[in-house]
């Protein structure tokens, strides 16, 4: 009897120290994998998230907007982490530099973001923990997106108050302005929504730029009387529209596959719509209503969606990063070859997240900046990083 | 540097030896004079020792009074947990013994923190909101003990040295919040929400370290009630690193992440303790004694008991 339970305790234990070293989960480090919220302790302060890259030193560089009592219009807000998402910098910029458009774009090493009424062009010094004005850039009136071009060039979206118009600017390389082209605006009362979307007063506006695979360019931003999707060559001349409906449904979102593939998120009247493979003709006039998808009844009232391409484990995927009616935010995985929902996996807890900006990063894992209303109060800017691992589980592998 | 994880795997090579030798001592060839089986079953107090501190929640501009570190309580601040289980003694003499314990037991710890936002222009536009985090973890206990008594007469004292090895059965944690709102319009304390809810997924499913006690062992006739106080030095962190952001929680204020933990416990217990003795029978025709018999020092104090009755 005795000898049995000793054999027993021994089994016990044994397996016990097994068990206890077999553990296959994935070993995550640090920097793999965290959830950061940026906390001001000022009562008055709010701080909504912009953009965010991820630097050489594998750190990152977030800008944000913030409140200033100068001006009814936010101020840039620059932050600048290490690895593990921990503070090395802040930055809040003076009344000079309000209204900074939510692109962070690199060129040649350095970082630029694209501000104020007249469109002024900041350099960031990463080392100092400033930004500085490059340059003012001509014809640009109230920027609301930037991106960088193939060819070391800006294409910039801008609002030109005066003349109710939509302008897209084309920088060269050498950050002089390529071309201009302007569309006008039909719809009365278009400062509304803009000056709405820019003080961050109500829903903001699906407003993005970038480039086509293929050479051209494409724009969301208001045109005639509605949100209309614009595509042009690399001269700048339009080929082709996607018209929305005025203001209630638009394209939300879009990243370019290859010809005519695209993957796009689309909304109507608070309906969204998630198209992770969709042939568009660039070259023709449509509308967006005749893009079917799938209907995201999870997605809030017109979400906020960003989207990706990546490569997970040697396949294409489709990431789309947008805002849920439970307030959290949504990651969906599609392939890109089959259009199917291969996972999906949420961020943020009860007190509010909002999708800015999701990106790739060197680990092969995810970036999903957001804002966040901590203490279910205060508007702050939060990043969650995403691990390898947690990516191949979203893609189902 | 060594890392958590080399440190870990160092800590774990470190017990793997020395339950090893516990075990191969219950392999030597020495015949027990002794077994006893029983019962255990007390309170226990709990203290988080946090080897590296973590949170999702990070001040831009740390203000000069930072209320939002952890502040764990000491071990008797604590509420006191609970713990029973079965017993299982191997004398092999007077002084030695062998000491299988295993166990249900529920440790207990906690930690306060506050933030606070207050406006640089407006005196009353204030929030603090206050958090008292209460963790329950239940834990199977494998302790294996080498024991010392001292005499085998009616009051043994005794001591006890080893390792253990506990697994996680389940674990929860409950906040409840104190706000005082003075943009809102309150100068007095609120009582906030409270939550309680599974951490299972965060935590180690394993735990581990050494353990000693010492207690007195009452010999009475058929039965040996012990007083035992033991205490665990956790050797392992009780925190999943892998595990530490996944939780969509873990975003929330009132939730937040956990530190990476050792736990350090204390026990009460009472032991009872019955001799058993179900060895081969001596018949010699291989057949099994199934007749509990009285080991031979119970039985000197049952006579002795008898034998002082019949003097008076």
């Amino acid at each position: 009897m005795r000898s049995l339970i000793c054999r027993l305790i021994q089994a016990t234990l044994i397996i016990s120290l097994f068990v206890s070293c077999s553990d296959d989960a994935e070993e995550v480090s640090p920097e793999n994998r965290f959830i950061r919220v940026y906390n001001d302790a000022d009562f008055s302060a709010t701080f909504y998230a912009l953009d965010v890259k991820q630097t050489a030193d594998n750190g990152y560089l977030i800008l944000g907007q913030t409140r200033i009592s100068e001006s009814d219009f936010g101020v840039a807000y620059l932050l600048k982490t290490d690895s593990e998402g921990n503070v090395i910098w802040e930055y809040k910029a003076d009344d000079t530099t309000i209204n900074p458009a939510p692109s962070l774009m690199e060129i040649g090493g350095k970082y630029y973001f694209i501000c104020g009424v007249n469109g002024i062009l900041m350099e960031i010094n990463e080392t100092e923990g400033t930004a500085l004005p490059s340059k003012v850039i001509p014809g640009i009136t109230y920027p609301l997106h930037a991106s960088t071009t193939p060819d070391g060039g800006i294409i910039i979206l801008s609002y030109n108050q005066e003349n109710n118009s939509t302008v897209i600017s084309k920088l060269n390389s050498g950050l002089a302005v390529s071309w201009q082209s302007e569309y006008v605006i039909q719809e009365e009362n278009s400062d509304e929504p803009i000056f709405d979307h820019l003080i961050n007063t109500e829903k903001r506006l699906p407003f993005f730029t970038g480039s086509l695979e293929e050479g051209g360019y494409y724009f969301n931003g208001l045109s005639n009387f509605t949100i209309s999707l614009i595509f042009v060559d690399p001269s700048g001349n339009q080929i082709g529209l996607m018209n929305g409906y005025q203001m209630d449904g638009a394209v939300s979102s879009i990243a370019h596959i290859q010809g005519s593939q695209f993957a796009v998120s689309r909304f109507t009247f608070g309906t969204n719509y998630i198209l992770p493979t969709v042939e568009i003709n660039i070259n023709e006039i449509s509308n967006s209503e005749e893009l079917d998808g799938n209907i995201s009844s999870e997605l809030a009232y017109n979400a906020d969606v960003r989207i990706i391409k990546k490569t997970v484990n040697e396949k294409n995927v489709i990431i789309y990063a947008a805002n849920t009616k439970s307030n959290q935010v949504v990651l969906y995985a599609y392939d890109e070859e089959t259009g199917e929902l291969l996972g999906s996996h949420h961020l943020g807890f009860s007190e509010g997240f909002e999708v800015a900006s999701l990106i790739d990063t060197e680990d092969e894992g995810l970036a999903v900046l957001c804002t966040t209303n901590m203490a279910g109060r205060f508007n702050r800017i939060s990043l969650f990083k995403i691990s390898k691992g947690d990516v191949s589980s979203l893609c189902g592998e | 540097m060594i890392t958590g994880y080399k440190l870990n795997g160092v800590i774990l090579r470190q017990i793997s030896i020395l339950v090893f030798f516990c075990l191969s001592l219950s392999f030597l060839p020495v015949k027990a004079q002794r077994m006893l089986i029983g019962f255990k079953g007390g309170a226990n107090f709990t203290q988080a020792s946090v080897t590296e501190h973590f949170s999702a929640f990070q001040y831009t501009q740390v203000p000069e009074e930072d209320q939002t570190q952890k502040e764990y309580a000491s071990i008797f601040k604590n509420s006191a947990g609970t713990q029973f289980g079965i017993v299982a003694s191997f004398e092999f003499n007077n002084v030695f013994g062998l000491s299988f314990e295993p166990s249900y037991a529920q440790y207990r710890f906690g930690y306060n923190n506050q933030y606070k936002w207050e406006s640089s222009e407006v005196l009353e536009e204030t929030f603090e909101v206050a958090y008292d985090h209460q963790h329950k973890i239940n834990y199977i206990e494998l302790p294996l003990f080498l024991k010392f008594s001292a005499g085998s007469g009616k009051i043994a004292p005794y001591v006890q040295a080893g390792g253990f090895i506990n697994i996680m059965h389940n674990a929860s944690k409950s906040t409840s919040a104190e706000i005082i709102d003075e943009a809102g319009g309150s100068m007095e304390e609120l009582t906030g929400d409270n939550n309680d809810v599974g951490i299972d997924n965060l935590l180690n499913k394993y735990y581990y370290g050494l353990a000693g006690s010492a207690g007195i062992a009452f010999n009475l006739p058929y039965v040996r009630i012990g007083l035992d106080v033991s205490y665990r030095q956790g050797f392992s962190n009780i925190t999943d690193e892998n595990a530490r952001y996944t939780d969509v929680r873990s975003s929330n204020i009132s939730f937040d992440v956990l530190d990476d933990i050792q736990l350090n416990n204390m026990q009460f217990s009472l032991v009872l303790h019955f001799p058993v003795n179900f060895s081969m029978g001596a018949t010699g025709q291989g057949k099994k004694n199934t007749r509990y018999v009285v080991p031979y020092d119970m039985r000197r104090f049952k006579d002795e008991g008898k034998r002082g009755r019949r003097r008076n």
